[in-house]
């Protein structure tokens, strides 16, 4: 569809990747076991509210590998909270399948949905107040999870709460508590909480949507040093196009189903740097429907009918 | 233990309320049945204290066979130890005595006048001598056998005023010699061992009319065996029971007991009428329990219902705090737990309120189960609810206000229930009464905060959409606060079922408190009106015929009616006897005008106040005289004389006579020929007007002076007039022996039913408060100014604490008619059934409640939202305010 080329300097995304997908491949226990980490087919979810039924996921589907950092952008009301609540396990589809690793979303009893909870997910929420305990200090935050989930307790839970809060650069704050600290060192002591547990998966649900630029920067990165260090695959629901240009895969969801995805490789350039190539594509379902980006429908003047040639290597949309 | 510390610091303000409430309710729990208890054992030991001996004292009474072999000391104990221990553990004293029959014990050579022989009964008993001061001489000590005189002591006032000395002599019978060989002096001569004697401290004294003088002199056991062959000798073996160990726990114990001892006399019968004031003690004290029962409920339910309301400001306040937990893998246990551990901290105020319950004076009652129970609740509350949330967290918090505003079908079917519940128990409760066995039936007795309950739950369904419709109204007007905030009062009312259920049983409580207290207050009313049938009432012995003259000339008097009565006349019809029944003789045209000008709401018949002289008088009587009499005619013995009459109506009372009184006969004066009225001299008047009690006193002493001076001799009575006024005879029933339980149970209802109403008011600003601080911040940043929010918050709450305060009100005011049958109000009103009377008093009180209540609204509004700091709010956005 699109190629656009970014020539940018470091940090290096491209290693980056590579080293989270190393990191997730030692997880996995070998780099064929990447594939297919969180798998979403024909994803339906129906809210009744007033006897009013409200479509909010329209049969969605979607791959994650392991290891992945990916990005969900769309609209309001697009239905992005609404997968992210699903694959987190708060909230429970309505039909098709949603699969995050062993677990199966849509049949888990509800003590598997707690051990899902507490080892295979975390989440950080958009509302910095959100993730943390008020009464609380940053650390003593940190360590709940874990003994919640029974996995630390004492000085090893401390210890490694320490190395988290260090991890994300929010050391400091470890004897804070929420209202001491500020809405970015609150969103990235949400990080290392959220992975206390040492998750597979971490969730964010528009994590800088609160936070100005730098702060928003710190955060991601959090974000990033995360999924690199320690192979998590993350999923990040955003409406902040500088954090969409800093991963390597954006879906795009419209009117609950996933409308276009935009991959980012790396290529070496002719003079001996580093290139991202961003390339768009339109995400073919399996029943083979498609979405035209809006842009070239206007473009066309598109409407009502088009016709298809269909040519050796390529299908062709012209006026119908 | 940080942690804990920690959180039970975020939630310190609803847990210390949780901790005050039940705080509060430990000591009303385990403390107001302790006073209630102290108020109804002083009534009751009051109440007997002011009987007479014969009624309050067991007195077995039975002659001496010749052939009997006891000792009648002896015998004295004997017949304690076959009591019940019930009674037998509290006799104080006892007594053993024997006498001869005053009319057998003619004595001369006194040197009084002896036209008729003056009486001098001889008496001997145990306990003599310590009651007395011997003055002179020493005590009897007659020999066995014959030889010497019978030897008898005086009181030193009889001694006196019977001319008598140590060395005196006389003649019992003209037979027995008897000499005077002591004068004693009483320590106390109001001490009860005189009660059944009083001519042996005060002979009678006649005064020449043909009288004989009366007096008793004391001996010993062998002066009275000297004359047991002449005379009657009646013994009796006297019980004083000890009112200090009477209490109500143990009434049915004793009154058993007294009724079994009826049986238990040793060849004697026993006189008593403990049992029966007992049985009818504990009728009155059952009903006012009950009534403090109902209260007392009331008053707990709302606290209940405080608790609850507490628990849910706690658990909604921290429903993000627990989805967050949840959402970290925490299990809906472990979240349970963390929240019981904190509440876990209300248990030491429980036992604080119970401890301060059992400082309260008093004798215990068993309700710590009650207590227990209330603590389980409020140490559960808060951990259920937050299970109940975190079974299902809101993560996203979308649209909780339309969630809560829905009615589910778990909730309308639990609202039916109530209602259900409410119904039947009104039904169980007309029809088998509130404490019929003895026992208060929690159930029952809670039937009317289930009622108020209900009626909120209706009220709650009723309003919203009348007030959103108002909300329409105003949005056709000028002024943006009225719309506002009716629209919101309109959507949010379903929300707030909590509070509102909470203050309406709160009010109705409070309301059906002064609705009793006004419905005895007017059926003591009545009772005095029918009681007196007049503004003012004086009495005395006989009255001559200028009296009434004199009395309506005293400045104040409107009307007088003059009356005669004789407490036990026969009705005859023929030669035949009838029955005894209290007879009353009144002018008919003088006794309208006085009831008439008194302002007493009776109407006398017709056949009465128009009756003339004919043939036969025409009479009212009761219908048990009705009976007896068994036709139309009969006669009536009054002061000696026969009086025939024609029955012209039978009436079920008639004021002045006494409610209750089951046979009485009344003629009308002026139908009475003038030949037959000569012995009908009055002995009181019913008079209308404000006159001032001396004068009446004077005037009426001086008839009664008339009266005793006329004829050929004058009487030695000493005219003693009595007035009372109605203020006295309505005081003379707030006297009454459980008044002071029923002035508590009201205290109780009235006080905590007002605080908790204004508690719960205070709930309602704080639950929607948060969601009002947002609404107003972002209205400010419309330019609301900070008066207008203050009236927005007024318009909002207006509809819904008004109409809260009006519902309680009227379930209050309908309670009392509802409940009346089962509540037994009678027994507080002289047994007058009196129906449920309404009070302006109320309707006044409820406006002000309703005022109060909404500046109670104002300043938790104002302390709440100046601590929301409402720039955060809106910043936080919509979730953590979405709470309503």
């Amino acid at each position: 569809m699109s190629t656009t080329d970014e020539t940018t300097a470091p940090p290096d995304l491209a290693t980056l990747q590579a080293r989270a997908a190393q990191r997730a491949a030692d997880r996995a226990g070998g780099a064929d076991r990447l594939r297919g980490h969180l798998v979403c087919d024909g994803l339906v979810r129906i809210y009744k509210t007033e006897g009013v039924e409200v479509v909010a996921l329209q049969g969605l589907d979607l791959v994650v590998d392991r290891g992945e950092l990916l990005a969900i952008v769309g609209a309001s009301g697009s239905g992005k909270s609404t997968l992210l609540n699903i694959l987190s396990g708060l909230d429970v589809p309505t039909a098709g399948i949603a699969r995050v690793g062993e677990y199966d979303l849509l049949t888990m009893s509800a003590k598997k949905r707690l051990s899902y909870r507490r080892h295979m997910v975390g989440f950080v929420w958009q509302q910095t107040g959100r993730n943390l305990l008020p009464y609380l200090t940053a650390l003593e935050n940190v360590v709940t999870p874990m003994r919640l989930a029974g996995t630390r307790s004492g000085r090893a839970a401390r210890t490694r709460a320490m190395e988290l809060l260090d991890m994300v650069g929010v050391g400091y704050c470890a004897d804070r508590r929420p209202d001491q600290m500020s809405g970015g060192e609150q969103q990235r002591c949400a990080v290392a909480l959220a992975v206390a547990n040492d998750p597979e998966v971490l969730f964010a649900d528009e994590p800088t949507g609160e936070l100005d630029e730098s702060t928003a920067a710190d955060v991601f990165t959090a974000l990033q040093t995360i999924n690199a260090e320690l192979g998590v695959t993350v999923v990040v629901v955003t409406h902040d196009p500088n954090v969409s240009t800093q991963v390597r895969r954006t879906v795009a969801i419209r009117d609950g189903r996933l409308a276009s995805e935009t991959r980012r490789t790396s290529r070496a350039t002719a003079d001996g740097g580093t290139e991202l190539v961003s390339e768009e594509y339109a995400v073919l379902d399996r029943a083979g429907r498609m979405q035209l980006p809006a842009a070239f429908v206007e473009e066309l003047e598109l409407k009502d009918r088009v016709k298809l040639n269909l040519e050796s290597d390529r299908v062709e949309v012209r006026r119908g | 233990m940080k942690g804990w510390i920690a959180r039970v610091r975020a939630g310190a303000g609803p847990l210390a309320l949780l901790g005050v409430l039940t705080l509060a309710a430990g000591t009303l729990v385990v403390g107001a049945p302790r006073i209630a208890n102290k108020l109804t054992d002083e009534g009751l030991r009051n109440e007997i204290s002011q009987l007479s001996y014969t009624s309050r004292d067991l007195t077995y009474r039975g002659p001496k066979p010749e052939d009997a072999t006891w000792t009648p000391g002896r015998r004295l104990e004997d017949q304690k130890t076959v009591f019940y221990p019930a009674l037998r553990e509290r006799v104080e004293r006892s007594w053993w005595a024997a006498s001869t029959v005053p009319e057998q014990s003619p004595v001369r050579g006194t040197g009084l006048p002896e036209r008729t022989p003056p009486l001098f009964s001889v008496r001997t008993g145990s306990g003599f001598e310590e009651q007395v001061d011997l003055v002179e001489g020493r005590f009897p000590k007659t020999a066995p056998g014959s030889a010497g005189a019978l030897e008898v002591v005086l009181t030193k006032w009889n001694a006196e005023k019977l001319e008598q000395r140590i060395g005196s002599t006389f003649r019992f019978q003209d037979q027995v010699t008897m000499e005077v060989v002591g004068i004693v002096e009483p320590h106390d001569e109001a001490d009860t061992f005189w009660e059944p004697v009083p001519t042996g401290l005060r002979a009678y004294l006649p005064n020449d009319d043909g009288d004989p003088y009366r007096a008793v002199v004391f001996t010993d056991e062998a002066g009275l065996a000297r004359v047991a062959r002449l005379a009657q000798v009646v013994y009796e073996w006297r019980y004083r029971i000890d009112a200090a160990t009477l209490d109500l726990g143990v009434l049915p114990d004793v009154v058993e007991a007294t009724s079994v001892a009826r049986r238990q006399g040793l060849e004697t019968t026993l006189v008593t009428g403990l049992d029966g004031a007992l049985a009818r003690f504990a009728a009155r004290a059952r009903a006012a329990q009950a009534l403090l029962a109902v209260v007392q409920l009331g008053a707990l339910c709302t606290l209940a219902g405080l608790v609850l309301l507490a628990a849910r400001v706690l658990v909604t306040r921290r429903r993000g705090e627990f989805a967050l937990l949840r959402a970290r893998g925490g299990a809906i246990l472990t979240i349970g737990t963390y929240t019981l551990l904190e509440s876990l901290l209300v248990i030491p105020a429980a036992v604080a309120g119970g401890l301060l319950g059992v400082a309260l004076p008093g004798r215990p009652a068993l309700t710590w189960p009650i207590l227990v129970a209330f603590t389980a609740l409020a140490v559960l509350a808060v951990p259920v609810m937050t299970m109940r949330i975190a079974r299902d967290p809101s993560f996203s918090g979308e649209r909780a206000d339309v969630a809560s505003a829905r009615v589910g079908a778990k909730r309308r079917t639990a609202e039916l229930s109530l209602l259900v519940l409410a119904g039947l128990g009104v039904w169980l409760l007309r029809k088998r009464g509130l404490s019929e066995t003895g026992e208060v039936d929690v159930y029952l007795a809670a039937v009317p905060a289930l009622l108020a309950a209900g009626a909120a739950v209706a009220m709650v369904r009723v309003v919203p959409p009348v007030v959103g419709r108002l909300g329409r109204l105003a949005a056709r007007g000028r002024g943006a606060v009225g719309f506002l905030g009716l629209s919101r009062a309109g959507r949010t009312a379903g929300a707030v079922i909590g509070p509102v259920a909470v203050l309406v049983v709160a009010v109705s409580t409070a309301v059906f408190s002064v609705a009793v207290a006004a419905t005895i207050d007017a059926g003591r009313d009545r009772a005095t009106d029918l009681r007196m049938a007049a503004d003012v009432k004086v009495d005395g012995y006989y009255f001559d015929d200028r009296t009434a003259a004199e009395l309506a000339a005293v400045p104040g008097v409107t009307a007088v009616a003059p009356y005669a009565l004789e407490s036990a006349g026969d009705i005859m019809i023929g030669e035949q006897r009838r029955g005894t029944v209290y007879a009353l003789v009144l002018d008919g045209p003088s006794y309208a005008r006085v009831l008439e000008r008194s302002g007493v709401a009776y109407t006398p018949p017709a056949a009465f106040t128009g009756a003339t002289q004919g043939s036969m008088i025409p009479a009212l009587v009761s219908p048990e005289a009705a009976r007896q009499l068994g036709g139309e005619a009969g006669m009536v013995t009054l002061r000696g004389r026969f009086y025939e009459f024609t029955v012209a109506g039978v009436v079920d009372g008639f004021p002045p006579i006494a409610n209750g009184t089951t046979n009485f006969v009344v003629l009308p004066l002026q139908a009475i020929p003038d030949n037959a009225r000569q012995a009908l001299l009055p002995n009181g008047f019913l008079l209308a007007g404000d006159p001032d009690p001396a004068a009446l006193r004077a005037a009426g002493d001086a008839g009664q002076q008339r009266w005793a001076s006329a004829g050929y001799d004058a009487r030695a009575y000493e005219p003693v007039t009595t007035v009372t006024t109605w203020d006295q005879a309505r005081a003379e029933l707030d006297r009454t022996s459980v008044n002071a339980l029923i002035t508590f149970a009201y205290g109780i209802g009235a006080g905590t039913g007002v605080l908790l109403a204004l508690l719960a008011i205070g709930f309602a600003v704080v639950s929607g408060a948060r969601g009002r601080g947002t609404v107003l911040s972002r209205l400010r940043t419309m330019g609301l100014t900070r008066g207008q929010g203050r009236r927005l918050l007024l318009v909002e709450l207006m509809p819904v604490v008004t109409v809260a305060v009006l519902t309680g009100a009227v379930v209050g005011v309908v309670m009392p008619q509802l409940l009346a049958p089962a509540l037994g109000l009678a027994a507080f009103t002289d047994g007058l059934e009196v129906g449920v009377t309404f009070d302006p008093v109320v309707a006044g009180a409820a406006v002000a409640l309703v005022l109060i209540g909404m500046l109670t609204a104002l300043a938790v509004e104002t302390l709440f939202n100046r601590r929301l700091r409402l720039g955060e709010v809106l910043r936080l956005g919509s979730f953590d305010a979405g709470e309503s």
